[in-house]
């Protein structure tokens, strides 16, 4: 096992609103290991966003409130009791973050290169000269053709894929030791989503990083998670490697995002699978599963109490009352009733 | 850039042209005439002798060519009806700088106050500080300017004698105009600076340069300010405009020697080559800064030089 870098314990952050108290990311536990990619996946609104900004304490101060018994601890230091000079240091430096729309994401007022170039100045005490040759170091490893001339250009000059590459080098030119990446590939089309996704995947190689890929395409997560955990609602409702997630998943919401995603073999006389209502409310949450309205499993029991953690291996875990031994399975597919026993 | 600035150049003198047509003929179909008010009492026949004088005996179309000609080829805009051997080039020449003085000290404190309080409001959002700037912003916005210069002279000039009344020349005389003049631009600025400013910290880059490490003064510094500050060079343009006409009635009021005083004189005179004369000369002011602007707006936005440097 690899050195546990990161480690999120009991992570909850709610939002003032006009409405009230929006519970927003509900006790979330989990881990982070040296050169790891652990996926975050779910719908608009469950919360994935919130909780890696969290992480960074991005959040506006003004409306967040994140519960004190809440703790992010990287190397052991729990980042939600650091000052805010502390914070300004590990940003950029130890942990880096990209975001999903590159077309927003970027000063549009400030040269490329100078966009690189000011995440090593603020963290490194060279020159000018040194900061800019390595910016363009970065620009050429992000593999953008004519480095050069590109450091002084504009983000208005560059393309969205173009844009998405000279954000992964803003984020990467201090090497950081873990990449937040919200959504990279969202805003951009199919094809130059792989071309990032390969990018991001070299580059945590090179680099030895862990990431945090935060994302609700899992096609995306295929071909780079190690790990994947599922959020519904602000919490996480199950986990697992990556092989036991795509062929053995266990909670009905996993299987349902799955089914969401077309297959390669499908006909087009088939319909697409689509999972029917939406993510409940979450100043109110409801108090047993959140899932059970939507569910096609769904319990007298779901409504009223949130189901306990059920241990399928070393690495996969879910909260589903279908696990429990009372339930009756006799309508629940084959292969998921099989990862029971 | 330079193929931009010609462009801009040939739309500015069909502008120019336009206006003085326009400007000429309206003028001239005013009711009243100038000669009937400066020698209303004179004989018949030396009123006709004055009216040839000027040409007005002539058909106006034939009026404006001559003033066309002459406009053109020497520059002149005409002798004064009212005020014989006055010239507008001469009024232009003399009391520009007058009204330019006032204009410019008060647009100069409009935009750096304006964007200080501004952003000042805009970074303290929901504090008592907002609250404060706000409330002064819509007073002073919704108080014409005429009423702060007589509240000024009263209580400044009339009660606690700090600075004059009125009168012209020394240093203690801009204060009470300028101040008067600079009121509204600072709360006009300070409320375009703060929504400006509030915008662009919701913006996605501000969140990226904060994940960068960004100390929350960088951010503002290097971040917030220069992109704020771009809507607010699109209203320097009119500003700058206004600046020679902006104050009109404060001229009156501090009766102060600059180009508003004679306009609005000649206005009611009905003095035609004066009227003229100074709307062409405020045209051309007013044509000429906003070209200014258009190559300000380029230097402060990379996307408007690259577009019009490739165009």
């Amino acid at each position: 096992m690899k050195e546990k870098i990161l480690e999120v314990k009991n992570l909850e952050v709610s939002f003032k609103t006009y409405a009230g108290i929006s519970h927003a990311v509900r006790g979330i536990d989990f881990n982070l290991h040296k050169g790891e990619t652990l996926a975050i996946v779910g719908e608009s609104g469950c919360g994935k966003t919130v909780s890696s900004k969290a992480i960074m304490r991005l959040l506006p101060e003004s409306n967040t409130l994140i519960n004190e018994n809440s703790e992010v601890l990287f190397h052991g230091e729990d980042l939600l009791k650091k000052s805010e000079n502390e914070m300004v240091s590990i940003r950029g430096s130890k942990i880096s973050m990209i975001f999903q729309d590159p077309m927003t994401s970027l000063n549009p007022t400030m040269k490329i290169g100078d966009q690189i170039a000011e995440s090593i100045l603020i963290h490194r005490q060279i020159s000018k000269e040194e900061a800019y040759k390595e910016a363009l170091e970065m620009l050429q490893l992000v593999k953008i053709p004519n480095a050069e001339k590109r450091m002084k250009q504009y983000p208005f000059e560059f393309s969205g894929g173009m844009r998405q590459r000279a954000m992964i080098a803003i984020a990467l030119a201090c090497k950081p030791e873990i990449l937040i990446a919200d959504e990279p590939t969202t805003a951009l089309d199919v094809t130059i989503q792989a071309q990032i996704m390969e990018l991001i995947g070299e580059l945590q190689k090179e680099l030895d990083m862990a990431m945090i890929l935060v994302t609700h395409d899992l096609g995306v997560v295929a071909s780079v998670a190690d790990k994947i955990q599922v959020m519904y609602a602000g919490k996480i409702v199950e986990r697992g490697d990556v092989r036991e997630i795509f062929y053995q998943s266990t909670h009905p919401y996993t299987r349902a995002l799955l089914d969401s995603v077309p297959k390669i073999h499908s006909t087009n006389k088939e319909t697409l699978y689509s999972l029917k209502g939406t993510p409940p409310d979450l100043i109110n949450p409801p108090v047993g599963c959140s899932f059970a309205p939507r569910c096609e499993y769904g319990m007298n029991i779901c409504r009223k109490k949130y189901p306990e953690l059920t241990k399928f291996s070393d690495t996969q875990e879910c909260n589903c009352w279908l696990h429990d031994p009372r339930a009756d399975v006799r309508n629940l597919p084959e292969n998921m009733i099989r990862r029971r026993q | 850039m330079v193929k931009f600035i010609g462009k801009r150049l040939a739309y500015a003198v069909l502008t120019l042209f336009l206006i003085t047509t326009a400007t000429f003929f309206l003028v001239a179909g005013a009711p009243g005439d100038p000669i009937a008010a400066k020698v209303g009492q004179m004989p018949e026949q030396a009123q006709e002798i004055i009216r040839e004088k000027y040409g007005l005996d002539q058909p106006v179309v034939k009026r404006y060519t001559t003033y066309m000609k002459n406009l053109l080829t020497t520059g002149d805009f005409g002798e004064s009806i009212i005020y014989t051997g006055q010239s507008a080039n001469d009024i232009i020449k003399n009391n520009t700088l007058v009204s330019a003085k006032i204009g410019l000290l008060g647009l100069l404190f409009q935009v750096t106050i304006g964007i200080s309080l501004g952003m000042v409001a805009a970074l303290n959002r929901g504090k008592p500080v907002d609250h404060v700037i706000r409330v002064l912003v819509v007073l002073a916005i919704c108080v014409p300017s005429f009423v702060f210069a007589s509240v000024l002279q009263y209580f400044l000039a009339f009660k606690w004698k700090l600075v004059p009344v009125f009168g012209w020349g020394e240093l203690k005389h801009y204060i009470l105009p300028v101040a008067a003049y600079a009121i509204g631009g600072i709360a006009s600025y300070t409320k375009y600076m703060r929504s400006s400013t509030l915008s662009v910290i919701g913006e996605d880059y501000i969140i990226t340069a904060k994940a960068k490490g960004c100390t929350k003064k960088r951010v503002v510094r290097k971040h917030v300010l220069r992109n704020a500050m771009l809507p607010i060079i699109t209203m320097i343009g009119p500003s700058l405009a206004g600046i020679f006409a902006g104050s009109f009635i404060l001229e009156r009021m501090f009766a102060i020697p600059g180009l508003g005083f004679y306009y609005v004189k000649a206005v009611s005179d009905n003095d035609y080559t004066m009227v003229i004369g100074l709307t062409i000369f405020f045209a051309i002011l007013f044509v000429g800064s906003l070209i200014v602007v258009d190559i300000l707006y380029g230097i402060v936005d990379p996307r408007i030089r690259v577009a019009k440097g490739k165009k």
